[in-house]
């Protein structure tokens, strides 16, 4: 019983973390990285994304 | 400096022993150890329970922890504004710091706390998320930190390079 509460506590804190970095990003980033992220689970068929830094570099995610 | 050096201070200047860290703040030894020896990371539970412990604002230890981003840069009028609000009434000062934050909004208070998502969006981000395997979550916490803490923007592919990836696999 203890290990499952610390399994939850460990599976909510990473969500918490996750959500966290999620609503700093713009939401047509969040929307992409979503697409991504479908990508890696095998939702959605392969993509290729980059990203654009503040000086406009771009390179591959 | 790094979380476990900024926490190794914090207990030197304080004389502390890690057990005793582990005592005032009710976190388990073991955990406060390998946080110690860098083998692994204080999540926020954890990050406030050492808060408690050393007597510490919350988001301090946040701040060393890298949940919350660094401090805001030091502006101009702050020496002017922390005189003003040193000589308020405690009433007026808790008003004026009623309205200072919620011009700061969204709060990283709140962020920090909620793992409610908030929009549909997030909903669907959080669903895909919890799909991950745990090692991936990790890799998909630490990718999403980068992105956010770059403000960079991420952007789909270009149609020629759609072809030419289908191209190369194609061929």
């Amino acid at each position: 019983m203890k290990s499952r509460r610390a399994r939850r506590a460990r599976q909510l804190n990473a969500e918490t973390r996750f959500l966290f970095y999620v609503r700093r990003l713009p939401e047509s980033s969040q929307r992409k990285f979503l697409t991504y992220i479908q990508y890696n689970t095998g939702v959605k068929p392969r993509r290729v994304f980059y990203i654009v830094d503040p000086t406009g570099g771009k390179r591959r995610l | 400096m790094d979380f476990a050096e900024w926490l190794e201070q914090r207990l030197k200047d304080r004389k502390w022993k890690p057990a005793d860290l582990a005592s005032a703040g009710s976190i388990d030894s073991g955990l406060l150890s390998r946080i110690l020896n860098r083998s692994r990371t204080a999540g926020p539970d954890t990050a406030l329970a050492i808060a408690r412990g050393l007597g510490e604002r919350p988001e301090i230890v946040f701040r060393a922890a890298g949940i919350l981003p660094p401090s805001p840069p030091q502006v101009a009028d702050e020496d002017e504004l922390l005189s003003i609000v040193r000589e308020l009434p405690a009433r007026t000062r808790e008003i004026v710091l009623t309205m200072l934050r919620a011009l700061v909004a969204p709060s990283h208070y709140v962020e920090a706390t909620n793992s409610e998502p908030q929009t549909e969006l997030e909903r669907e981000l959080l669903a895909e998320f919890r799909e991950l395997p745990a090692e991936w979550q990790e890799a998909a916490i630490d990718e999403v930190k980068h992105l956010a803490d770059l403000r960079i923007k991420i952007i789909g592919e270009d149609e020629n390079e759609i072809q030419t990836s289908e191209e190369s696999e194609a061929a």
